[in-house]
């Protein structure tokens, strides 16, 4: 540990560390949204008719949708005819092996601290990258292959197993859920596809890293996760951007499906631009997470470590459908400045025996705004469910929020609910403790906040925690005094 | 006609001409915003249909004789009483005294109801709120002086012979006065229905301490909207225990302001639904103060079809430094078809806070039914005691004065309604 | 004559077998301790007797009084006079534990035909019962178990079994979790209800209890089956020796 002033220097200097722009070529569609530009989507992509149409048809149905309002957030009306809908590194036509890639594209991951390259062959990840929108190149495609297992980007996907695409896109969450899933179902432009075979056991970990790069673009990719029966999959992703004065928009859907017994992992850590302290710029991070446990005894887990964004609205959920099927959510959101998070699961039982557990840390530094929203419902045929649900909040200064909304619905009484939340600032007896033994505040601070989270982090693959740990000392720099 | 203009049809007693203005002002609101809905989100549990449905089908008959006051006498009882019947005040309470009703008002120019007339309820979720001030002419009008204690049974009678009651509470209690309220409605007739529409306003001067027992009507026909504003200054504390046994639908908002330093709310109530019974509690307490405390405490149990929402919300405005607020619901599912809607909410604008709330859902812990079992206690009876203690808890802070009235109320209806 | 018979007795837990072919029999006015390692299956013992919810019985049968326990709910083998002191009593929030006692002892007199007791007669029996085992009275006036101690929860259980007085009674590691003064006053209570009708199934890990409540019978029950009969000195051995030998000398 370095000492005094200096170790603060440094760290005031370090800020947002990705925010850099990579100049790259790029093809960028002018702004707008009509049905030309997504029949130009689709073509660009060189699709299939029942894709173009059923873009198509999510469009229409946008159109009639009004703009969601509910959530705890406070933001300008977003001009979505300001926005362009695709913009793909020029060169990224296809490439067979890593060393056909741009060169300044694996820079831009290095800068990162995710050489993705060297990476992937050390840790045995297999990296799916989504540059801007479009998929870049997917590592360990050979390993995958024997086992199985189909890891590659949507838009192949959509090309190569159109079967596959065409079972299960959309039935999670339909074009219809709501206003920006409808959005992102006109417009997705890439995202990753993965499906693990009957009784297989994914043998690595997956992972995507995302990152918006272009000015005035806005990002939706789209991911589908199936595991078939008695399957088990991990899969992480991470995001990031440059820095920009402008808003940029963030609307990707996640779709999960998992079969019976099969286990599906879903891990993120996400770091968009948050804008500068003074609430300029930054990621409208407005994203549909979804996981269906359609088979008996199956289960999904989601992990989030959501400390970037302006703004943060989304609510990684499962629906319980399966018999004695499970899901979890394990949340750390951080906002800083002038970030907001509205954030939070929903829990939907309707199996038989089913049960889920809900680990919610918010903290609330600078004037940021952090806002647990959550629902646990057991309907009417779910006997025995079980549910409990933990939501902490820290506060860290005197002008930020920390707020709570939980809604409970019962309507089985063999159900057993539990929820229990607390809110309170850093307390002086142990900030104190630490600070007599010798450790400094802001030190202090985060090794407190740390043990706050700790019961989430440990949800997290290995190296993801320990970046995960190392994002959230970044963006509580200057939190303190 | 639609339950709105059923509604607005009534004529109230005429009033001062500022008073008229404030009706007017609320009566068009109404007309323009009509009542509240399930698109709103603290109406999200609350349908305003079957409410509607009684009324339509409601005939109303003047009763034929007049209510049997003497039954309904609090057991042991020695206050003040203040009796309403289907909305007007039947007692003569001398001018001037610290009991008064706001029939005695109507033409009057009293500068400290006025500001509590004149109170808007705009909010488009406030229309029980706005409806109330543009029909009520009568209510208790309590003014306890500084330092004086007093005990107050204010009891309003409900005959079926109206269809809608609105009466308007007005409370101002002055530094260091203490009262206990026991506020209750009572239906005298068999069969009796209606919608009984109370608004109570409450202003609590520095170290006042009220005490406000709630006893809504239970009887499957009537439908209950009780509204409580409370602003509590510094030092003063208000208490509030609602005992909720049913009706067709009964909806409970308490809004409450720690305005002062140190003040302090506690708002507990015990809900115990069979047949097809709907409760709403909506709870507000927002911390303006510093070093407020605030604690939220409801259980029930809910039988056959009978629905309960909870809806409780502790605010912590920006600098209510020290604040304490806890907040906790507990509901026993006793039937398949019962249902539970809870949604404990914090809002927090303030760094030195400790606030926590819990809920839960289940049914009689096994453990527990196995213990009385194995002492020789038959099932059912064990079902009835441990339903009993559960509720019961709540009931132990209320008033002396009250207590085992309560308790025996509860009680009766475990053994009633719940039991079979 | 027997007040407990059991024979071959099989019974599960969510399938899994614990109790493999128990036998055993107590008789009127006799102490019968039940000693054995953790996990050998005593508290599932004491829970089947009691009749609990969730354990099954395969085969074997329990013979109360010559009539089959097995056949009786949970609260008709308290009322015929079987009594459970649980080893983890557990609270119950808002019944009060002298209006509980009151409707424990109404029941069960009901069930014999006897007269209830009104609140009069309840409470001088209380109070006689607490002048007999020497304890005070400030226990009662709380909701059940709420917010005891663990010594004040297992001499509450024992204040019921006074109250309630049982013809078999079966303690369930009465001992754990008590300090010697505790013990002694847990002790002194059982020892005060002893006489030539009452049976006792006193289920320990530890000699202790032993010294204080002495035995008349000792029989060591490990996985699931009583393996080894005796008298007191037994459970002085097994202190001594731990159930090593035991082992070896099955094995064997």
């Amino acid at each position: 540990m370095s000492t005094g002033n200096e170790h603060i220097e440094e760290l005031v200097k370090r800020r947002y560390e990705p925010g850099f722009f990579t100049d790259i070529e790029s093809d960028t569609v002018a702004p707008g949204l009509s049905e030309d530009v997504i029949r130009f989507i689709s073509e660009k992509k060189n699709e299939p008719g029942w894709m173009t149409q059923w873009r198509l048809k999510a469009f229409e149905l946008w159109q009639n949708m009004p703009t969601p309002e509910w959530a705890h957030v406070h933001y300008p009306p977003i001009d979505f005819q300001a926005i362009s809908y695709y913009s793909a590194p020029k060169s990224a036509a296809k490439y067979k092996s890593w060393d056909e890639v741009d060169p300044k594209l694996i820079e831009t991951y290095d800068k990162l601290g995710v050489p993705l390259h060297e990476r992937a062959r050390l840790a045995g990840v297999a990296v799916d990258a989504v540059f801007d929108s479009v998929s870049v190149g997917t590592t360990f495609r050979k390993e995958l292959a024997e086992a199985g297992v189909i890891f590659c980007s949507m838009s192949e996907a959509i090309t190569e197993h159109p079967e596959l695409v065409r079972r299960y896109l959309g039935t999670v969450v339909p074009q219809s859920d709501n206003f920006y899933a409808a959005l992102n179902s006109a417009v997705f432009t890439d995202g990753s596809f993965v499906w693990i075979p009957q009784g297989t056991r994914c043998p690595m970990e997956l992972s995507t890293y995302f990152r918006i790069n272009e000015l005035n673009t806005g990002q939706f990719e789209r991911t589908l996760i199936v595991a078939e029966d008695d399957s088990y999959v991990s899969y992480l992703e991470g995001c990031t951007a440059p820095m920009r004065d402008e808003n940029q928009l963030h609307a990707a859907v996640v779709e999960l499906v998992a079969q019976d017994r099969a286990q599906i992992k879903y891990s993120t850590v996400q770091n968009w631009y948050p804008g500068d302290e003074n609430g300029k710029g930054g990621i409208y991070n407005f994203v549909t997470k979804r996981g269906d446990c359609r088979g008996e005894r199956s289960k999904i887990s989601w992990t989030q470590v959501e400390t970037g964004s302006a703004i943060t609205w989304k609510y990684p959920s499962c629906i319980l459908r399966g018999d004695h099927s499970s899901g979890e959510f394990y949340s750390v959101a951080l906002t800083h400045n002038h970030q907001q998070a509205d954030t939070g699961t929903k829990m939907i039982h309707i199996g038989r025996n089913t049960s889920s557990h809900i680990i919610s840390k918010g903290i609330s530094a600078g004037q940021g705004q952090n806002a647990y929203r959550g629902l646990v419902q057991v309907q009417k045929r779910a006997d025995n469910a079980r549910n409990y649900t933990q939501c902490d909040s820290l506060l860290i200064g005197k002008r930020c929020g920390a707020h709570t909304f939980p809604y409970i619905e019962a309507r089985n009484p063999t159900a057993h609910i539990e929820h229990e939340a607390s809110t309170s600032r850093i307390s002086e007896d142990h900030l104190f403790y630490c600070l007599q033994r010798g450790i400094g505040e802001e030190d202090a601070v985060s090794m407190i906040v740390d043990g706050f989270c700790k019961e989430v982090f440990k949800e997290l693959p290995m190296e993801f925690a320990v970046e995960a740990k190392k994002l959230l000392e970044v963006s509580l720099e200057g939190a303190v005094g | 006609m639609s339950m709105l203009e059923a509604l607005l049809a009534h004529e109230p007693a005429p009033v001062a001409d500022w008073w008229a203005g404030v009706r007017s002002d609320h009566r068009a609101l109404l007309e323009r915003q009509g009542l509240p809905g399930r698109k709103q989100e603290n109406w999200k549990y609350t349908s305003l249909r079957r409410l509607e449905k009684l009324l339509a089908e409601h005939v109303v008959e003047p009763a034929a004789d007049k209510p049997k006051l003497t039954g309904l006498a609090l057991p042991g009882f020695s206050g003040e009483q203040l009796v309403f019947v289907d909305g007007k005040c039947e007692s003569s309470p001398d001018e001037g005294a610290a009991i008064g009703h706001l029939g005695q008002h109507l033409s009057a120019d009293d500068a400290q109801l006025k500001v509590m007339l004149e109170k808007p309820f705009e909010g488009g979720d406030e229309g029980f709120a706005a409806l109330n001030t543009a029909l009520a002419d009568d209510g208790a009008v309590l003014r306890i002086p500084a330092g004086a204690v007093l005990t107050v049974d204010l009891l309003a009678v409900h005959t079926g012979a109206a269809q809608a009651v609105h009466l308007r509470h007005l409370i101002h209690l002055e530094a260091d006065a203490q009262l206990v309220l026991i506020d209750r409605t009572e239906p005298t007739h068999e069969g009796a229905a209606g919608l009984v529409n109370h608004l109570t306003q409450v202003e609590l001067g520095s170290g006042a301490r009220l005490h406000h027992v709630r006893i809504p009507p239970a009887a499957p026909q009537i439908s209950a909207v009780h509204r409580v504003e409370v602003a509590v200054a510094s030092g003063a504390r208000y208490e509030s225990l609602t005992l909720d046994r049913g009706g067709a639908l009964v909806r409970h908002d308490q809004n409450i302001v720690l305005a002062g330093s140190e003040a302090e709310a506690s708002l507990a109530g015990v809900y115990a639904l069979a047949g097809e019974s709907h409760v709403d509690n909506h709870c507000l307490i927002h911390h303006a103060g510093e070093g407020a405390s605030s604690n939220q405490w409801f259980k029930g149990v809910l039988g056959d079809r009978s629905r309960a929402v909870f809806n409780g919300k502790v605010l912590v405005g920006q600098g209510a430094d020290g604040t304490d607020a806890r907040q906790s619901n507990a509901t026993l599912l006793l039937s398949a078809d019962a249902e539970i809607d809870t949604k404990p909410e914090l809002e927090i604008y303030a760094e030195d806070v400790k606030c926590a709330h819990g809920a839960t859902v289940g049914e009689l812990s096994d453990k527990e039914l196995f213990y009385l079992r194995s002492r020789g206690i038959p099932e059912a009876q064990a079902r009835q005691m441990l339903v009993a203690g559960f509720c019961r808890e709540v009931l132990a802070d209320a008033d002396e004065s009250v207590r085992e009235h309560l308790i025996s109320l509860l009680e009766n209806h475990l053994d009633g309604e719940l039991n079979s | 004559m027997s007040v407990l018979k059991i024979d071959k007795l099989h019974a599960s837990v969510e399938g899994k077998p614990i109790l493999k072919g128990l036998s055993l029999e107590v008789k009127e006015g006799e102490v019968a301790a039940i000693m054995g390692p953790n996990g050998s299956g005593k508290s599932t013992l004491a829970s089947v007797l009691a009749g609990r919810d969730g354990y099954d019985i395969d085969s074997g049968t329990i013979t109360y009084f010559g009539q089959d326990l097995t056949e009786l709910a949970a609260e008709e083998r308290a009322c015929a006079g079987v009594f459970l002191a649980f080893q983890y009593p557990v609270e119950i929030p808002g019944v009060n534990n002298v209006y509980f006692l009151r409707a424990a002892l109404n029941a069960q007199r009901k069930a014999r035909g006897e007269e209830e007791l009104d609140s009069m007669a309840f409470l001088k029996l209380v109070r006689q019962r607490l002048k007999q085992l020497k304890i005070t009275d400030d226990l009662l006036h709380r909701a059940v178990n709420e917010g005891f101690s663990g010594g004040e929860k297992k001499r509450n259980e024992i204040f019921q079994m006074a109250v309630l007085e049982p013809q078999l009674a079966i303690l369930d590691e009465t001992d754990s979790g008590l300090d010697i003064d505790a013990l002694k006053i847990v002790s002194d209570g059982v020892n005060d209800l002893r006489d030539d009708k009452r049976a006792f199934v006193v289920v320990t890990h530890y000699q202790r209890l032993l010294e204080h409540i002495v035995p008349d019978s000792v029989h060591v029950l490990m996985d699931g089956r009583i393996v080894k009969s005796g008298e007191r000195d037994l459970a002085l051995k097994l202190e001594e020796d731990g159930y090593g030998w035991l082992e070896k000398e099955l094995a064997a």
